[in-house]
């Protein structure tokens, strides 16, 4: 039976129309709008050199020496060179980086290793320029083995086109300030899972709804009925962000990185945060409905604002006037988990950061618990 | 004793909803709670369905006390609210079904209990209809097949005939009549006295959240002293003669409002009769005539002092 109340609530929520709307039809609407809105502005933006370090690993000269040859030749334009590139050793490049003389510094060896402080356009350049390299260093190294002479039939120039390459990298890295916006657009769908939350609370209590009140008289545990009704809301949720992230990745060619398995964690686990919000509210905020509804709304917009969904610029500057912001931040917690999966190799943020999410959702999934535990209600 | 509410109190911050209320519902009774708007009946019904906290006071279901989480005694009740509680997002048919799977776990049984609740209440030609689709008397007839899908042994009714045209109304009515005489007890809440009167074997009549009188429709009607209304047309007759019948024997009051001359008398013979001469004998023309028992607006009247029906 409980699979039948599972089965009927997912109706319930599939034929709302208004559900509809706003977890299906609005975030992709909204998608299209920044597509548009900023895909122009971002382009318009002029490209300076960058100033990197680079650390010599001695143990691998062949490596370094073809790294140190692109690195060089990359050029904006003709006259204008992409990076400007300072030789110095490991304490030097990451002093020069602390005091901000440099954008990031890069240590050759094996796998070459790109390190920044910040994010933003000039890092997500190294960066996707680093990505680039290693992709046709691999392709070079898988050729060479099958056919060593092809290095004299100019192989390397064909490959690593860097040319061209500066005005790919100009044409690739541009969208990459514009990913803020839809990594914080995307978290703030993955959040606003707090209506389904909060309606679904709304729907099981007694002192809400009539229907919430003959619910109340049955003998179905009102707990369980609430977490068959919320998973039933999560799946129409999980479709929605299914559909925002086919559409932002398809239609709008929006990167997230290659690392599906963890995008969609980090979905799962912001979802989650999301419905518990709206739970919590729902429990505990003794107010009208549409007062619920607005004040949850509020929540996530707010933190989608601090985000830098609506200005990019206001990321950088919670982080320097407020940090701690980002760490309490739902929206942010969210979208930076997105980023770090893009900008970092390793996932030390993103654990970070999936683990504040999962703190806040277990603190509010006891604290609504207590709320609704036993409840009579002192008013209808 | 299938219910049993003993000085119930109830405060919403300083108004006093419920006013130290009792009453105790007998098995297999149809018990009526009957008062005007704002005396306490919803509030009533909130609190002993433990939808709503009280101040002081007990209340016992099936001789069990009751609770929020008492599942137990929750699954052999159902109850009708005076609003509409279904989805409108699924059809008649699976509107019942849902409710009745909240109480019932074996899917061949909600099967048939839900097509019997349906054809209870005739809405077999509705079946696959959204509730949006529904007139009002055939939601409320929806409203009610999910209330009563699970065979509860207590059924509670609050208001369940607010705006519902008279045909409606009697189908109602004769439905409840139906389960009641299947067995189950029933707690019904009106303000309209005609229909307490019809079905209930017990009336409880409430003002102001307290029980103002209890019993049976003769029991109550004999707690008051007017015995019988006599109401006669005439179209002449003078302030004197008014004065005159009221001071006939056993003769309560006298009102002469639009041609009619309303008389309340205590109980006793030739009530009728004495007044019938007076007018004879002094030649006051008058036309029609007739007499009613009292109502139980006249208690409820006497009693309190105002209408039931405002
Ligand atoms: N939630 C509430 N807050 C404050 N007062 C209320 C509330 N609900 C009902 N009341 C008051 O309590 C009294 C009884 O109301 P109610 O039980 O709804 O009466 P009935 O059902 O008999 O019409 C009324 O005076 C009403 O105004
Ligand atoms: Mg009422």
């Amino acid at each position: 039976m409980l699979f039948h109340l599972y089965k009927s609530r997912l109706k319930c929520l599939f034929k709302n129309k208004e559900n509809i709307f706003w977890s299906y039809l609005f975030p992709v609407a909204l998608a299209a709008l920044f597509y548009f809105a900023f895909t122009n502005v971002y382009s318009s933006s002029d490209l300076k050199t960058i100033n990197i370090a680079f650390v010599q690993d001695v143990e691998d000269e062949n490596a370094t020496n073809l790294m140190k040859e692109v690195l060089e030749g990359a050029k904006i334009s003709d006259d204008l060179p992409l990076f400007n590139v300072k030789y110095s050793d490991i304490q030097e490049a990451s002093k020069a980086l602390e005091e901000d003389e440099i954008i990031a510094y890069i240590v050759s060896g094996e796998e070459a290793k790109v390190y920044v402080k910040n994010n933003g356009l000039k890092q997500t350049i190294v960066k996707s320029f680093m990505d680039s390299y290693k992709r046709a260093a691999y392709t070079i190294q898988s050729i060479l083995i099958k056919n060593p002479a092809a290095i004299s039939q100019g192989l390397l120039d064909d490959v690593m086109d860097y040319k061209s390459y500066t005005t790919e990298v100009k044409k690739d890295a541009e969208p990459d300030v514009v990913l803020i916006y839809f990594y914080s657009l995307l978290a703030m769908c993955c959040l606003m899972a707090a209506n389904w939350g909060l309606e679904e609370v709304t729907n099981i209590q007694g002192n809400r709804s009539s229907r919430g009140a003959r619910i109340n008289v049955s003998p179905i545990h009102k707990m369980k009925l609430l977490l068959i009704n919320m998973l039933a809301a999560f799946t129409s949720h999980a479709g929605s962000i299914v559909l925002v992230i086919l559409f932002m990745k398809k239609v709008l060619g929006i990167s997230f990185g290659n690392n599906l398995p963890h995008l969609i964690l980090a979905c799962i686990v912001g979802s989650l945060l999301g419905l518990f919000i709206g739970v919590t509210v729902g429990v505990w905020v003794n107010k009208s409905s549409g007062v619920q509804g607005a004040i949850t709304t509020s929540i996530i917009m707010f933190g989608a604002f601090l985000s830098g969904m609506m200005f990019v610029d206001m990321k950088y500057l919670v982080a320097k006037k407020v940090p701690i912001l980002q760490y309490i931040n739902p929206v942010n917690l969210v979208s930076d988990s997105f980023y770090s999966l893009y900008y970092y190799d390793d996932f030390n943020r993103f654990n970070l950061n999936i683990t504040i999410l999962l703190i806040m959702t277990v603190i509010l999934c006891v604290v609504s618990y207590l709320g609704l535990r036993r409840r009579t209600y002192a008013s209808i | 004793m299938i219910v049993k509410v003993d000085g119930l109190v109830k405060r919403y911050g300083r108004l006093v909803a419920l006013d130290y209320l009792n009453f105790e519902v007998k098995e297999g009774e149809i018990f009526g709670l009957l008062g005007p708007n704002g005396s306490g009946k919803t509030t009533a019904i909130n609190c002993i369905l433990s939808l709503l906290k009280y101040d002081k006071g007990t209340i016992e279901i099936f001789g069990k006390k009751m609770g929020p989480d008492k599942y137990d005694i929750k699954r052999d009740i159902g109850i009708i609210m005076q609003n509409v509680a279904v989805f409108d997002e699924l059809t008649v048919y699976e509107n019942i079904y849902y409710f009745c799977s909240l109480y019932i776990n074996d899917k061949e049984k909600i099967k048939e209990y839900t097509e019997e609740a349906i054809s209870f209440v005739s809405l077999e030609e509705y079946k696959k209809f959204y509730p949006k689709k529904l007139s009002g008397g055939l939601l409320r007839r929806l409203n009610i097949a999910c209330g009563i899908v699970h065979k509860p042994k207590l059924i509670i009714l609050d208001e369940p005939t607010v705006a519902v045209d008279p045909q409606s109304r009697n189908k109602i009515l004769e439905g409840i009549k139906l389960l009641n005489e299947q067995g189950a007890t029933v707690i019904y809440t009106s303000h309209y006295m005609e229909e307490v009167e019809q079905i209930c074997d017990k009336i409880a009549i409430i003002d102001k959240g307290k029980v103002v009188a209890q019993g049976t429709k003769d029991e109550l009607k004999a707690m008051i002293s007017i015995g019988e209304k006599i109401t006669i047309e005439t179209y002449q007759i003078t302030e004197e003669q008014i004065m005159i019948i009221r001071e006939l024997p056993n003769v309560i009051s006298v009102i002469y409002d639009n041609n009619q001359l309303e008389i309340k008398s205590g109980r006793g013979k030739n009530n009728l009769l004495q007044v019938l001469h007076y007018m004879e004998n002094n030649k006051i023309a008058f036309g029609k005539v007739f007499t009613q028992l009292p109502t139980l607006n006249d208690v409820f009247l006497e009693i309190t002092g105002k209408e039931l029906r405002d």
